[in-house]
């Protein structure tokens, strides 16, 4: 019988570097991207889409690694979710915030990939008449809508971060534990137990 | 289009500095400064840009001519372009910046052009100049960098989705001078060096200097630091006069004996601002004026340039320029 302060690894050296290094990449993201338009002037675009291209590695780094060789599944949204303390080792609160960074960076991403034939890097060639005005209206609205929604996602995300109650969860993904007890308080230990 | 019909707006004609901050001030973005109108008169007549206000600057007695400060001297920034290049002082001792004066447009549009408007003239792209939605015009979209864009003037340097370039002549000749630009505002005063003043789209993509509305250029104030250097000036263009740059250079020289103390290299409409050429200037100063250093510099000029489609014979031009300027600074400016 596990006692109540037993600690389980919650998340592995790896997906802690990868949690950080794309906080990180996404903080420089949307500081060179919006504090140009709050009139702090300063060369940002090499260092945003370079940061972009960055953050896509990272991501299909990290997106292959859930694959293969973690249970992409216990992020998806399950009924038994929905019970209170009934959660696998990823409380309801917790899958929607990941999916809602899923949707917002996949979409920042596929168009800020389309936008550099526009804009224009060193190794492709800079194109706009690919698409049509109209699309690229389009591509430029929902790259803006995406970093938007990551505006309120790092809000959102870093008040519960540094909430005393859900503090437990941020030392996880400092230093790689939890103890069971913090675990119990919202989580099925049973499922948890069980890989869910 | 109604090109030869003023657009309506309301006129304000102040003849003090304090009258023209002021209206600076309350007029902000709304207020559109004029000195010697040469550029603004295009845009408003053109109708590709329109105004609510303009102020003309021209009856501002105390910001024209030119003035012994200690050790260098200071430039009113209505000063007219012929009045800079004949100034007895400037010639003597910045004979570089009388050659690149007196190397701008015409003698009718130098007799009416100011030192300040040349430096603060806004770039000649066409696509912008011609009223297309582009990221300089508060746009999306970049028109001369694509494959079929017409950029034969444009930038080999310092490129940021936009890529127009300066088409001042004065300013890289005041950049290698180390001058720097008096600006003043209802809020006081600040002293910027050329080489901070001028703005890359990388920075600012929708302007070419720091100024900001409510400010005024008022002076250009040049040290003693390089005074009767040995000076080059050359600029190519299409046509001999009455022409924007397709490259300029301007060269100062500090010679002892036979050699180069220091040096500065700065181009002009190789980028959007005044392109110093710190690789060029470190393969000459501490040598004489060599081949070997010479074509060393020759080649680091050129370095890290990225030509467009059709403006790829910049790079050749360049080094050829910095060759001839190398030998030639001291002589006869072209």
């Amino acid at each position: 019988m596990a006692s109540d302060n037993q600690k389980i690894i919650r998340h592995a050296g790896i997906d802690r570097a990868f949690h950080w290094v794309m906080a990180a990449i996404m903080l420089v993201l949307l500081a060179t991207s919006l504090l140009p338009m709050l009139g702090v002037r300063f060369a940002w675009y090499g260092v945003h889409w370079v940061s972009g291209l960055l953050l896509t590695v990272i991501i299909a780094l990290h997106v292959l690694r859930a694959l293969f060789w973690q249970k992409p599944r216990g992020i998806m949204i399950k009924p038994s979710d929905l019970k209170a303390g009934g959660a696998g080792k990823y409380t309801l609160a917790q899958k929607l915030m990941h999916q809602a960074w899923t949707v917002a960076v996949l979409v920042a991403i596929v168009t800020g990939l389309l936008l550099l034939r526009k804009a224009g890097v060193p190794f492709l060639e800079r194109d706009p008449y690919v698409r049509s005005m109209a699309s690229w209206g389009i591509i430029t609205l929902l790259h803006d809508l995406a970093a938007l929604l990551s505006v309120f996602l790092v809000l959102v995300h870093v008040y519960f971060a540094i909430l005393p109650e859900k503090r437990a969860y941020l030392r996880a993904m400092t230093k790689g534990f939890i103890s069971r007890s913090d675990l119990a308080r919202e989580h099925d230990l049973n499922r948890v137990d069980r890989g869910e | 289009m109604l090109r030869d019909m003023m657009p309506l707006f309301d006129l304000y004609q102040p003849d003090t500095l304090d009258n023209a901050l002021d209206l600076a001030d309350r007029l902000g973005p709304e207020g559109w400064l004029v000195a010697g109108g040469q550029d603004s008169w295009d845009w408003l007549k053109n109708r590709t840009r329109r105004t609510r206000a303009v102020v003309d600057l021209s009856g501002i007695a105390e910001l024209k001519g030119v003035r012994e400060t200690d050790g260098g001297i200071q430039i009113g920034a209505l000063t007219t372009l012929t009045d800079v290049q004949d100034d007895p002082l400037v010639r003597e001792r910045y004979g570089l910046l009388a050659t690149a004066a007196g190397r701008v447009a015409s003698p009718q549009i130098r007799n009416a052009g100011t030192l300040g408007g040349n430096l603060c003239q806004d770039t000649r792209c066409w696509y912008y100049r011609g009223g297309v939605d582009c990221y300089r015009a508060g746009g999306n979209m970049c028109y001369a960098d694509t494959p079929e864009g017409q950029n034969r003037e444009h930038a080999v340097f310092g490129a940021s989705r936009c890529v127009a370039v300066t088409p001042s002549d004065t300013a890289n000749a005041l950049t290698a001078l180390d001058a720097s630009m008096v600006i003043r505002s209802k809020g006081g005063e600040r002293v910027v060096p050329a080489a901070r003043f001028f703005v890359g789209p990388d920075v600012n993509i929708q302007r070419m200097t720091v100024i900001e509305p409510g400010e005024i250029l008022t002076a250009v104030r040049i040290p003693g630091t390089w005074a009767k250097s040995a000076f080059y000036f050359e600029k190519v263009a299409d046509r001999a006069a009455w022409d924007f740059a397709l490259l300029s250079l301007s060269v100062a020289l500090k010679m002892e004996g036979e050699t180069i103390r220091d040096a500065r290299l700065v181009c002009g409409a190789a980028a959007c601002v005044p392109w110093r050429l710190e690789a060029a200037e470190s393969a000459i100063i501490g040598k004489t004026r060599n081949d070997d250093d010479i074509e060393r510099a020759a080649v680091a000029a050129v370095e890290g340039a990225q030509p467009l489609n059709f403006n790829g014979f910049k790079i050749p031009l360049l080094s050829n320029l910095v060759r001839r300027a190398i030998k030639g600074a001291g002589g006869a400016s072209t």
